[in-house]
């Protein structure tokens, strides 16, 4: 049984390795994006004050764009009278908003950043050592399918752990210096930061047994985040479009089914549970199960594969 | 101890071996003959649990091949053309194959190293690596826990002729029990106590070397003479030598068990006829059925 674990950690190790050349580079871009995205926040002032939601009735509540609308509209009401005067408004915006910028753009881009880097990384796992036929080694050794598969995995994931950190750190920073503790979602984008790297890398896993060749299973996996990203990036728009409709009479119908077409990208997901803490818990147990469920197909079907070398 | 009992494998639609019957003693050298694509390649995929039977039993050391893990542990694996991850070196990759297996002990990988001739090169990259060199790596990583079986395909193909020379000594001394694969009986001429012929994933003959030697003997001589006129001379000539005579077309085959045989034919074809050429041909595979399945043929 040791020298089982001993193998395994050898795994772990050996995949940690083999991909951190590449992720020394991401890091970088990780860290220099997210800082300049973050600390372009710091740029404009927040007081906590309240946004009335009466001011513009949206079915979209949950979305965190209406309230960014509503503060829209009620900051264009308010200041009519010093724009009639021939003032210039200041413009300060509510904590609220604050947060709401945070989540949508530091917090989606660091997401967005992670998810396209491990699941480039996580399609080259077994596609990688298939294509190069490197896989015997480990596969004529006193170790398991699942324990190789799930031992790269592992290796895989603890490369994510300096990105997850890093964000979390930078959301403390902000949350203590530039917005009140009292709205602090630390916590809540750690749990979320790790649940899409977990997601991530048991989709790019499970993509990375499906194709023999490295390249391949790279441009399946990167696409699948190009099209996720999309479809938040729309999920994010509905309130706008919802506004641009209602104005030209036109019919809002079809958004709720657009919308519900946007839940399928975790993106999502993650930005509607950290925006809106009451669905956090379904939201993380819903990545979770799709997260167990992608990694238990790709044992599977790694299980069931003739090791070619 | 290694049995195969009715192995098939399928790839896609063909049939990769079929109702494939194996028997290896514990602590012989036994050596799979055929031609390429006959289905050696993968029964030593099937035993090192790369690939999955279709249908069949087999078990090594009494061990069935479906506890894997338990196999996996007694057997080291060379494949052919071994493809290695060229950004490491022959050590870390020897120290990984051993972590792999629980062993830990720098002595140990240092042994296997030197044994293989790698002490000198082992923390150069495999990228600067000839093939023989890559071998004598894969033969160190299959070693390195010291298996009791060990699955050699092909193993003196690509290796140098000093390389070759320290394998054949290592599993000779090894008393391991070995199944090695070779196109022809010549590539394990020496090394192997039983042998099993195949071809088309079937087996067409298996025993002892020695025993299949006395039936199809060593090799032949295909001689070829000036005038065709002075065949019969010299068919009567080798006739009363001894030797076994066979004649193709134009060319003569007399065939020999013994390579101290060939000065003596050599010396009575000549005294009996004009040689245009005369050269050594191996017993392939082809010869072998033949010998065995002559209604077939």
């Amino acid at each position: 049984m040791l020298s089982f674990i001993s193998g395994f950690l050898s795994i772990v190790y050996s995949e940690t390795r083999r991909l951190i050349k590449g992720f020394l580079q991401s890091y970088l871009w990780f860290g220099v994006l997210v800082f300049i995205s973050t600390y372009a926040l710091f740029a404009e002032k927040y007081t906590d004050i309240s946004i009335d939601p009466m001011i513009l009735p949206s079915e979209y509540a949950n979305n965190p764009m209406t309230d960014v609308l509503r503060y829209i509209v009620s900051f264009a009401a308010t200041s009519s009278s010093e724009v009639m005067s021939g003032k210039i408004p200041t413009m300060v915006f509510p904590l609220s908003i604050g947060v709401i910028f945070f989540i949508l753009f530091p917090f989606m881009l660091s997401l967005t950043l992670m998810g396209n880097q491990i699941i480039k990384k996580a399609s080259t796992t077994i596609a990688g050592e298939n294509e190069k036929k490197t896989f015997y080694i480990m596969a004529s050794s006193p170790q398991t399918r699942p324990s190789i598969y799930f031992g790269k995995f592992i290796g895989l994931l603890l490369l994510t752990l300096p990105m997850i950190l890093f964000f979390y750190f930078i959301t403390e920073w902000v949350f203590t210096s530039l917005f009140s503790s009292a709205y602090n979602v630390g916590i809540l984008v750690l749990q979320m930061l790790f649940i899409n790297a977990v997601l991530f890398a048991s989709a790019g896993m499970f993509i990375s047994v499906l194709f023999k060749n490295e390249k391949k299973a790279t441009w399946v996996g990167t696409k699948i985040v190009t099209v996720t990203a999309m479809l938040t990036s729309l999920w994010i728009m509905i309130p706008f479009l919802e506004f641009v409709l209602n104005l030209t009479n036109n019919s809002t119908d079809y958004l709720i089914y657009l919308e519900k077409i946007t839940w399928l990208s975790p993106f999502t997901l993650e930005l509607m549970a950290v925006y809106n803490p009451s669905v956090f818990t379904d939201y993380f147990n819903i990545l979770t199960a799709i997260s167990v469920i992608l990694l238990f197909l790709g044992m599977v079907t790694f299980i069931r594969h003739d090791i070619e070398y | 101890m290694i049995v195969l009992s009715k192995l098939n494998k399928k790839y896609g639609k063909t049939r990769a071996i079929k109702d494939f019957d194996l028997h290896v003693k514990k602590g012989v050298i036994h050596g799979l003959i055929g031609p390429e694509a006959c289905g050696k390649t993968t029964v030593l995929r099937l035993l090192s649990t790369l690939v999955r039977p279709d249908s069949g039993k087999a078990n090594i050391n009494e061990i069935p091949l479906e506890r894997g893990l338990h196999i996996r542990k007694i057997i080291g694996y060379v494949p052919k053309t071994p493809c290695l991850p060229k950004d490491h070196t022959a050590r870390e990759l020897v120290g990984f194959a051993a972590s792999l297996h629980g062993i830990h002990d720098r002595n140990i990988i240092e042994s296997i190293l030197k044994q293989m001739g790698l002490e000198s090169v082992a923390d150069q990259r495999l990228d600067r690596f000839s093939q023989a060199m890559e071998k004598n790596v894969a033969f160190a990583i299959a070693c390195v826990h010291n298996p009791l079986v060990l699955l050699l395909d092909e193993p003196m193909a690509g290796l140098d002729p000093v390389s070759q020379k320290r394998i054949r000594e290592f599993l000779l001394a090894s008393n391991k029990t070995v199944l090695l694969t070779g196109q022809d009986l010549d590539a394990v001429d020496g090394l192997c106590k039983s042998v099993t012929v195949m071809r088309s994933g079937s087996v067409i003959v298996d025993g002892e070397m020695a025993d299949l030697r006395q039936k199809i003997g060593k090799g032949a001589i295909e001689i070829k003479l000036f005038d065709v006129g002075q065949t019969q001379k010299l068919l009567f000539e080798l006739g009363k030598y001894g030797a076994k005579v066979t004649v193709s077309g134009e060319s003569i085959y007399v065939h020999y068990k013994n390579d101290s045989e060939i000065p003596g034919i050599m010396k009575i074809a000549a005294s009996a006829a004009d040689i245009i050429d005369a050269r050594p041909v191996k017993i392939s595979v082809d010869d072998i059925f033949a010998k065995y399945h002559p209604v077939e043929k």
